[in-house]
Order: C-alpha cells, then sequence, then structure tokens
C-alpha cells in the first residue's frame, strides 16, 4: 500500500467520485454485483484514501478498456487474470501502455485499487447477495396459512419481522430457525428418563430432568433416544420444498412490518 | 535395516505397495489400491475389547502462532512414524511415541492455511508439499533437507497440501487452490534432485481432446480442477488415477457452457508417458463447489464367473460411481444420498444430469448437499473380506446465492447460507449394486472422517471426540475410547515387534492403541 501518494495526490473527491458513489448509481444492474463490497474493501486492509484514490481513477482511466470490474472487454484487456497483475507488477507493464500520462502516483494508487479487486474476486462470501425479493407474497401468504400458521401467528410471533431482518437473514431464519429459543426434550431407554436435552454424542447424553438435576446417561447401540426436536417440522420441510415456496415464504415475511 | 532396504528395492521395482503390507504403512493410503484394508487379523471383532492405548504424544509445531492440526495420513516404515502438520514434518519413534527429529518451515503468502496431508517415502528420503508450493525433500533418517523446489505460483493463490505418492522414479504432486481462476496440474519430479519430469494439465490446451467442452479456449485455461487429492495406482496396468476438481469460477457456469473436461472427473494416466488413456467425468458442469477429487478405489471383482479390475468412488456432489478400470467404462452410477436433490437423474453414459433449476441463483435455491458435500476428502475404505465399500456422509441442505450474475464471472460467484437438521451416517456401500448393506447414523451430525478396514473383520474411524471400531460386516458398534480432538484423516494399522498398532492423529495429538 502506498499512503503517501494518497496524501500527495488527492484529487477533488467530488470530481471523480469513488466506488460506493459508482456502485449506489449501478444498484439496479448486474454491474453492481462485479464491484468489490464494503466487506471485500475491508478484508483488503488497503488504505481508505488509497482505495478512494484508486478507484476514482481506475473509473475514470481505466474502465473503458478494462472493464468497470477490471476483467476486460476482452481477454488481452482482462486484468484479474494477469499475471502481472497478481504479481503486483502493473508499473512494469505500465510502461509500454498506450497510455503515458499516468505519474508514479497515480500507478501506485491504481495498484492498490487492483489489490483490492483481486480480494474481492478470491474470497468465499465476499460479494454481497442481490436480490432476494423475487416471491409472490401473495403465494407465500397461502403457504403460510396451510404450512406454518398452527405453530406461527403473524400478529403474535412473527409481528414486525419482515421489519427486523435484512431478507438475506430472513430467508435463511425462517428455514432453520435458532436454537436457542427451542430446547430439545428427550426420553431415553433404558433407563427410562426424560428431560430437557443438553448434550449428546455418540456414546453419552447430558439431560436436565423434571426436577433440575442434570443427569449423564451412557449410550450404546442399543439404547433408544427419542428426541423431541421443536424445529423439526422446518427441518422436515426442506425435502417438499420448491424454490418458488422459499421465495414466496420470504416475500410475504418481508411484507409483515 | 533390512526391511527398509527391501522396501526400496521393491518400490523401486515399482510394484509395492500394490498390496498391503503387515510391518509397515508406507504410502498415504496404505498401498496403492486405496482400499485402506489392512490384511493383519490379530485385532479381530471377537477380541477388540482388549484394544487399549499404548502411548499418547502432543506435538508442537514450529511457528507459536499456527497450532498443530492433523489432516494428514501418517507413514510408518522401519519403527518410524512420519507425519506432518502444516509447515511442520515429525519423525516419531512408533514404539514409544517419542519425537526423533522435527522439520520445520514457515509458509509465506495469502493462500488459505488449508491443511497437508502428509509425506511420501523412497528409499531413505522423505517427500512432502509446503501450503505455498514448494516440494521439500528431507533424510528419513535426520531430518535434514535434501531440497526444495517451486512447484506452483504463490501469487496467483495456487496452494499445495497433497501428500506425494511414488511411481517409479517419478514422485507424482497435484496443484491446489481455487480462490483465483487458475489452471490445474498434475505433476512429476525427479526423487534425486526435485526436477520436473513431467505436467499434465486438468483442462485442455488448444486443438487437445476435451477442448471442444468449453465455450472458449480462455474459459478452458483458466477453468481449475485441482486434484488435490493423492490418487491410487495399478501396477499390472500402469495406470494412476486421479480424482478432478471443481471448474473455475466456482458457482457459476455462465462463462463455461459445457461439461467442462476433464474437471470433476477419474482420469487415468500412464505415469511414465504422462498420457491420458482414459477419464470419466462423474460430474459433468460443476456449479455448486463439489470437487470429484474423493479417493478412487481399485477393487478386484470376479462378476458373472469373470475377474473384473474396477474402480469405485464415492462423490462429493452424492453420487457411487463404479468403473471397469481398464478403459474407464461405467458400470453403474447410484446416489447414496437420501436428499439429493440437484439432478435429473443419471444418463445412460452413467452421469448424473445436472438441473440447471439448482444452479445457484441471486435469490437463492435449496440444494442438497450443501457445498462440504455428501462426503468430502476424508478416505473411504473397501474390505475384499465383506465386499463393501465403506463412506462416512452427510445428509443437509444449504441454500446456494449467485453474488457474480456477470456472464464473464470470476473467482467465487456464489456463497451458501447453512441450514439446519443435517444427519451424518457412516454407510457401507454393495459395490455391486451401489445400495447400503448396512447404514450407522451417528447419533449427532460431524465429519467425514477417514475409514480404516482390516481382515480382523473391523472399521475403524473417529465421530467427535471418539475412536470406534464397529463390525464391518453387519454395522455394530464393538469399541470405542475417547480422543483428544476430532480425527480427520484415517487411522492406519501395522504389526510392530509381533503387535498390532492402531494409530490416529486427533487435533494435534498422536495416539497409538494395541492388545493389551
Amino acid at each position: 500500500m502506498n499512503t503517501a501518494s494518497a496524501r500527495t495526490n488527492a484529487p477533488s473527491r467530488s470530481r471523480l467520485g469513488c466506488a460506493f458513489v459508482l456502485a449506489a448509481l449501478l444498484v439496479a444492474t448486474e454491474l453492481a454485483a462485479q464491484l468489490p463490497s464494503r466487506a471485500a474493501i475491508a478484508s483488503s486492509n488497503e488504505d481508505d484514501a488509497a482505495v478512494e484514490l484508486g478507484s476514482a481513477l481506475f473509473f475514470a482511466r481505466c474502465a473503458r478498456c478494462h472493464g468497470l470490474a477490471g476483467r476486460g472487454t476482452n481477454p488481452a484487456t482482462d486484468l484479474i487474470r494477469s499475471t502481472l497483475v497478481r504479481h503486483d507488477q502493473t508499473d512494469r507493464k505500465l510502461a509500454t501502455h498506450p497510455d503515458k500520462s499516468l505519474t508514479k502516483s497515480q500507478i501506485a494508487d491504481l495498484r492498490v485499487w487492483l489489490r483490492v479487486l483481486l480480494v474481492s474476486v478470491a474470497g468465499k462470501g465476499n460479494k454481497d447477495f442481490l436480490n432476494i425479493l423475487t416471491g409472490d407474497p401473495k403465494q407465500g401468504e397461502q403457504f403460510f396459512a396451510s404450512h406454518c400458521a398452527s405453530c406461527h401467528s403473524t400478529k403474535g410471533d412473527l409481528a414486525g419481522i419482515g421489519e427486523k431482518y435484512d431478507p438475506s437473514v430472513l430467508q435463511s431464519l425462517w428455514l432453520n430457525p435458532r436454537r436457542s429459543k427451542t430446547p430439545r426434550t428427550v426420553t431415553v431407554t433404558p433407563p427410562g428418563v426424560s428431560g430437557t436435552l443438553e448434550r449428546i454424542d455418540e456414546f453419552r447424553l447430558t439431560l436436565k430432568d423434571q426436577s433440575g438435576t442434570r443427569r449423564e446417561i451412557p449410550l450404546d447401540d442399543d439404547t433408544k433416544v427419542d428426541i423431541h426436536d421443536p424445529l423439526q417440522p422446518h427441518y422436515d420441510l426442506y425435502p417438499r420444498l420448491s424454490d418458488a415456496d422459499v421465495h414466496n415464504m420470504t416475500a410475504f415475511l418481508a411484507t409483515l412490518k | 535395516m533390512t526391511t527398509r532396504i527391501l522396501i526400496a528395492a521393491l518400490m523401486l521395482a515399482g510394484w509395492l505397495p500394490a498390496q498391503p503390507l503387515v510391518d509397515a504403512w508406507p504410502t498415504y493410503n496404505g498401498d496403492y489400491s486405496g482400499r485402506r484394508f489392512s490384511p493383519l487379523t490379530q485385532l479381530n471383532s471377537k477380541n477388540i475389547q482388549d484394544l487399549a492405548p499404548a502411548w499418547s504424544t502432543k506435538l508442537v509445531g514450529g511457528a507459536p502462532a499456527s497450532g498443530v492440526r492433523f489432516s494428514a495420513t501418517p507413514l510408518m516404515v522401519n519403527g518410524v512414524l512420519y507425519i506432518t502438520s502444516l509447515d511442520n514434518v515429525w519423525a516419531i519413534d512408533a514404539r514409544s511415541g517419542r519425537e526423533l527429529w522435527r522439520f520445520y518451515r514457515e509458509s509465506k503468502g495469502d493462500m488459505p492455511r488449508t491443511g497437508n496431508r502428509g509425506v511420501a517415502i523412497h528409499d531413505n528420503h522423505l517427500f512432502f508439499v509446503t501450503i505455498d508450493n514448494v516440494l521439500i525433500s528431507l533424510d528419513a533418517e535426520t531430518g535434514k533437507q535434501r531440497f526444495s523446489v517451486t512447484i506452483a505460483d504463490s501469487k496467483q493463490l495456487f496452494f499445495s497440501s497433497v501428500a506425494p505418492i511414488i511411481i517409479h522414479n517419478h514422485v507424482i504432486i497435484a496443484t491446489g487452490g481455487d480462490s483465483l481462476d487458475i489452471p490445474a496440474y498434475i505433476q512429476a519430479h525427479d526423487p534425486e534432485t526435485g526436477a520436473l519430469q513431467w505436467r499434465w494439465r486438468v483442462t485442455p490446451a488448444k486443438g487437445e481432446r476435451g477442448a471442444e467442452t468449453w465455450p472458449s479456449q480462455y474459459a478452458a485455461d483458466f477453468g481449475g480442477g485441482h486434484p488435490w487429492i493423492t490418487g491410487t495406482y495399478d501396477p499390472d496396468l500402469n495406470l494412476y488415477y486421479v480424482g478432478t476438481g471443481n471448474p473455475d469460477p466456482v458457482g457459476s457456469g455462465a462463462s463455461r457452457l459445457g461439461d467442462n473436461l476433464y474437471t470433476c472427473s477419474i482420469v487415468a494416466l500412464n505415469p511414465d508417458t504422462w498420457k491420458l488413456v482414459w477419464h470419466f467425468q462423474v460430474s459433468p458442469h460443476d456449479t455448486h463447489d463439489w470437487d470429484a477429487v474423493q479417493t478412487p478405489v481399485l477393487i478386484d471383482a470376479q462378476i458373472d464367473g469373470k475377474p473384473r479390475k474396477l474402480l469405485a468412488q464415492a462423490g462429493r456432489h452424492g453420487y457411487f460411481t463404479l468403473l471397469d478400470r481398464t478403459n474407464g467404462r461405467n458400470i453403474l452410477t447410484v446416489p447414496f444420498l437420501p436428499t439429493l436433490n440437484w439432478s435429473k437423474g443419471v444418463s445412460t453414459a452413467g452421469q448424473p444430469i445436472p438441473d440447471p433449476a439448482k444452479e445457484p441463483r441471486p435469490d437463492g435455491t435449496l440444494v442438497s448437499p450443501p457445498t462440504s458435500g455428501a462426503t468430502n476428502w476424508p478416505p473411504p475404505s473397501f474390505s475384499p473380506q465383506t465386499g463393501l465399500f465403506y463412506v462416512n456422509t452427510n445428509e443437509g441442505f444449504s441454500l446456494y446465492y449467485l453474488t457474480d450474475p456477470d456472464r464473464q464471472p470470476q473467482g467465487f460467484a456464489f456463497r451458501e447460507a447453512g441450514l439446519g437438521g443435517n444427519k451424518s451416517a457412516l454407510v457401507a456401500i454393495d459395490y455391486k449394486t451401489g445400495k447400503p448393506a448396512w447404514k450407522h447414523y451417528w447419533r449427532s451430525p460431524g465429519g467425514p472422517n477417514g475409514i480404516l478396514t482390516t481382515a480382523g473383520n473391523l472399521l475403524f474411524t473417529g465421530h467427535g471426540n471418539y475412536l470406534i471400531a464397529f463390525d464391518a460386516a453387519n454395522g455394530k458398534t464393538l469399541w470405542h475410547a475417547a480422543v483428544a480432538s476430532p480425527l480427520a484423516n484415517g487411522p492406519v494399522t501395522y504389526l510392530l515387534d509381533g503387535l498390532q498398532y492402531v494409530i490416529v492423529g486427533a487435533g494435534d495429538t498422536l495416539q497409538a492403541y494395541a492388545k493389551r
């Protein structure tokens, strides 16, 4: 990273804009998805000011040939797959570049932005979720009535849930609710003991019985362990759900504001 | 010393260890077959209750910052165990567990610190790879470095974790890494100098057979397919079998329409001429990060009264595939995961037909298995005694989100949201039908872990913080012992001073068991 160049060579931010502004403008398009997310920029550990300068310079001077995300307009101009870029030796190539007007400090800023672009491409989960609310809330409501209403209420436990969570969280949450609110109960035979399940592995189970006493019970192939999991109806849904069911339900829950 | 010279001579002759040894575990899988089956019977389903801890050694790595976590198979030759963790190699006295020497070298670079699967031994020399892509050879007696050679470019985020395998005078390794779109290689090095002997690229070069399964040469050149797990070898056919990795970019097929050979394939290479002799693609056009690197296990069978040379793989994508290993022809392909929902069935050629509707989408698709797979790299086992193929499996669902909808996506184009209710099972598959002969659902999800079987009708594997022995024929739990941490790779066994040992690497601890 080269923060010195960022300080000495600061152009007007309002004139050149930055990645975030551009991403905001592009939010409705597929191009937005190609640009580094805030998470990716943060995980690159590059200096914020240099990132801003480098991105602004890139969009103004390079993007026409190399594309907004550096992926090129043809294989020859793809910077992400360039060995020189991966070795952070872009300055070598720029010596023979058609545009000779870039200064040393500008090149340093561009290298920062190219490193951010590489981090963005390489990281699992570095990119943001796109539009998740594609379903039909009306159909989601019908699904809710037939599959969920026996345990849940839109005016009770789910009131305002669409306001509380981002759609990506909401979609995971209704399929796979958090465990902490819903303890599992268990009956173990022999010895014929019931209680709240605290821990289970292959050969040992810990439960808390009605009197609040914690009991550890050894298990073998012949021990019958009946677990009642309040979340099981959710898991049992998975094999029967279409992706449309998933999206419709999420769209419906998102309307509960 | 006699054993060592004998092993060296036999290895040079190129036919050992095609069959399992009793007094050594000299390769990643114990022999070339990938069966992880030992002919030892001293421990058996009748006396397994007598198995008890012999010794236990907690190993400390070179850098305080990097904790030791075994994902390697330990080798045992001539009374010495050799095991690795990231950046570290140890020689351990197999009789006492005492450390004889440790080699340490710190890896540099931005690649993920995934793990290391172990060493290969040839003559009196060890070979292993580092996560930052260096092949290093050590003197097995002293741990002193003989040579090191760079095998791939760390700046492109290649990373190396494979346990090398020695065939003839070739040290065979392979690249790993699918963070950036990079080509994948299997390559052979000279055991004396480390010099590159040959390099086979997984995706075809211009004009080569298979190039037609990519929309452009550009897509193939950056198409990935890293074969990051050690393969198997048939000395009679002189063929090296490897499972290859998933194509790049990961999670989106938009820029690589087509089958994407030779990714997610089982390939048969001649180790001397490095020519591709046959291939079978177990998963055309993967879009779920399910590589096909799982061990291709060699099975010798009688089918309809005729001897057959077969090869079986239980894949991360959830299918059991059985091939004729002389020519790669498919015999059967059967799903072993009951929840699997991403394909439209199996083609007449024996390949799953991916359902495009189950590819990652911006709003999420509900898919089984998760990206970690129906199973993963930890080795399966095949017992010729029971005729069963054993594999640890995971049943579960994830939401697959496309995050890079570009027609030319790059790197990781998707992300996953894992869901709940997963179930894990140890499955014994009848290889002639692909159907389970028995199935043991674990009481809690986890794994998958590696497996060992023996002629004592035993199956050893790990789950949670236990090493567990099963009756291999019927799946009854026979014995268990608590271990320091969950196992990853498979247990090994051998005879030393007339005593049959079972060894596991559990977290940072090497634990030995023998008859009390």
